[in-house]
């Protein structure tokens, strides 16, 4: 039935927590490590993928399906990259970058990258610790010095805290 | 309360600080080099994480400036670092504004291929009027410059036996004393240069490209794919040329061979000889009007021709300013026959701009002007219009008009239509003046001669 014309090539792929997924292999291979076992042909069956659970690559999927769908255009890819990506805390960012890690995915890895360096861009230091949740560990005596090793690094630093 | 809300974000402890390095690398590659440096203070994780991003951006501006000591030693550290812990540094921007750190280039920059450097961009801009002297061979040197940026220099009288710029893209030139056999030396070696731009260059009078090696093959290691991508592109060349009176004597010969140009941006008192003929692109051309004893108005006008006949497949827009004299003597029947020899039709020029100070002398400059191009457009510039200089424009639209009607048949049957119009920015958009002696009442601030002629010879 699959060799019916027109019909898509569907992958399996499996989380880590044991959930299935069905996608299209067009959509699949923007994964270079998915694209590999295509092209080793060792998709056949079912794909375990064990460094991303269920929640995360449902996600993934998603990305890769409204991606693949948008024709050769820069442009929109950028806009809807960030729409997908608009709505995720930093918890799942911080599963997605990893996952696209994991995957070779560098499209999506490179957008939740930029992502995150906008969280950072213009903070303190004491809202991108809170922002975080980085626990600050060096002795007061510890931090002058590193701050006095950098100190072109702080000195007329404008920082917007505000969002 | 407060203890629950801390406790609540430790649910999700630190997520950020137990990514992979290669993951922190990426998302600091976005940040500035002060923001990035910056991370090392948030804890002891991070403290050498900012040392390993691939990108280094350094300029002895700002806070290094009148601490020149303290900025040649956080450069020489950082580049220290990333050699000892043998961490990949693929970009390196360094901006200098002291002539006295230059000789430090001589130090780093032959270690940067090593480090896997391969987009080196330079700045030496030297805060002084006058141009220091930046002799320094190496950078001629640096393989992987890929942008180089010089201000208020003197590239020195040492013609270096190598250039190896297979890299470079960029090349910017401002207020610098160069040798035209070093320039030579560098057109020669950059296949990839994309961008030039040259500002009261001394020295400089010919800007040759040799012949397309966009292609020519750039084999290192760690060469991503993008760069190859680049390598393979039908090259893009834009340049633009601004020169100004000082330097008229001394450039007296500019000559400027480049195919495959596609912007192409002129301005200066001289007109330059072009011996590359672009089948498409931009040319904008910004002169100033010639007609003192280093060359009359009549062999400016043959050359003007010469130039844009060079540029006739390309979208030209021709500007020309200062005009002062009220009389140029011009024997029209020599610029007509020049334009048109070799069975060429009069070059097509999209829009000529006047630049004036004095509208009276307009007719004289027009006359020569269409001797040798047709312009679709003929634009007066002013940035504004008082009452007084409203109605010496609608007196050259006249002018203009009359000109037509008494001038050299030659030139005129080949004009179809005329029409006075002006710029709408409302509608944004040009419509035409009805009654052109009513010009000083109008609201308007910009004016122009549309001109249609027939496609004849």
């Amino acid at each position: 039935m699959a060799a019916e014309t027109g019909t898509p090539t569907t992958l399996t792929l499996k989380s880590n927590d044991d959930e299935l997924f069905s996608v299209a292999e067009s959509a699949a291979i923007l994964s270079v490590t998915i694209r590999n076992m295509v092209e080793d042909g060792c998709a056949g069956g079912v794909i375990p993928l064990d460094n991303v659970d269920g929640k995360t690559l449902a996600s993934v999927i998603t990305y890769m399906n409204g991606i693949s769908a948008i024709p050769a255009d820069e442009e929109k890819k950028k806009s809807y990259r960030d729409k997908f990506l608009s709505d995720k805390d930093f918890e799942t960012l911080a599963d997605m970058v990893l996952a696209a890690n994991y995957l070779n995915m560098s499209c999506l890895m490179d957008a939740v990258s930029a992502k995150i360096a906008q969280v950072m861009e213009k903070k303190s230091v004491g809202w991108v610790r809170r922002k975080f949740g980085i626990e600050n560990d060096y002795t007061p005596e510890e931090e002058a010095a590193v701050k006095e090793e950098h100190k072109w690094t702080f000195e007329g630093v404008e920082t917007d805290d505000d969002n | 309360m407060k203890r629950a809300k801390e406790e609540e974000g430790s649910i999700s402890m630190d997520r950020i600080s137990s990514l992979p390095k290669e993951i922190l690398q990426r998302i600091l590659y976005l940040l500035t080099q002060e923001e990035a440096t910056g991370t090392s203070i948030l804890s002891k994780s991070w403290r050498h994480v900012w040392r390993t991003r691939p990108n280094l951006v350094l300029s002895d501006a700002d806070y290094f400036k009148d601490k020149e000591q303290e900025f040649l030693s956080v450069v020489d550290e950082t580049l220290h670092g990333y050699l000892d812990q043998g961490v990949c540094l693929e970009e390196f921007h360094l901006c200098m504004s002291n002539h006295v750190s230059v000789p430090h280039l001589e130090k780093w920059i032959p270690r940067l291929e090593q480090m896997g450097v391969h987009d080196f961009r330079l700045y030496v801009i030297s805060r002084r009027e006058v141009g220091e002297i930046v002799d320094i061979p190496v950078v001629f040197e640096a393989e992987p410059l890929t942008l180089l940026f010089v201000f208020n220099c003197d590239l020195g009288r040492n013609v270096p036996e190598n250039i190896r710029f297979v890299r470079l893209q960029v090349l910017h030139l401002k207020n610098v004393v160069i040798e035209q056999e070093i320039f030579d030396k560098i057109a020669s070696s950059c296949g990839s240069l994309t961008d030039m731009w040259f500002e009261e260059c001394k020295g400089l009078t010919n800007i040759k490209r040799m012949h397309d090696r966009s292609r020519c093959p750039v084999s290192r290691n760690g060469q991503d794919l993008r760069e190859q991508d680049s390598v393979s592109r039908p090259r893009v060349l834009q340049s633009q040329v601004f020169m100004h009176s000082d330097l008229v004597e001394e450039s007296q010969v500019f000559f400027i061979d480049a195919p495959n140009m596609e912007v192409y941006e002129y301005t200066g008192p001289v007109i330059p000889y072009v011996s590359f003929a672009p089948t498409s692109g931009k040319s904008t051309l910004s002169l100033y009007m010639r007609d003192d004893d280093a060359e009359d108005a009549q062999s400016w006008f043959l050359r003007l021709s010469k130039l844009l006949q060079g540029l006739r497949k390309s979208e030209i827009c021709l500007k020309i300013f200062h005009l002062a004299r009220l009389d140029l003597r011009i024997e029209e029947d020599i610029l007509m026959r020049d334009a048109i020899s070799g069975g060429n039709k009069p070059v097509v020029v999209e829009n000529f701009i006047l630049e004036i100070s004095c509208f009276s002398s307009f007719p004289f400059v027009l006359n020569g002007l269409f001797c040798i191009c047709r312009p679709k457009n003929v634009t007066p510039h002013r940035s504004c219009y008082e009452e007084t200089e409203l109605e010496e424009l609608s007196e050259f639209f006249r002018k203009i008009k009359k000109m037509i009607d008494s001038g050299n048949r030659k030139i005129w049957r080949d004009l179809e239509g005329l029409t006075v119009e002006r710029f709408n920015r409302v509608q944004e958009e040009w419509q035409p003046v009805i009654n052109v002696a009513k010009l000083p009442e109008s609201i308007f601030k910009e004016f122009r001669v549309r001109l249609k002629w027939s496609d004849r010879d």
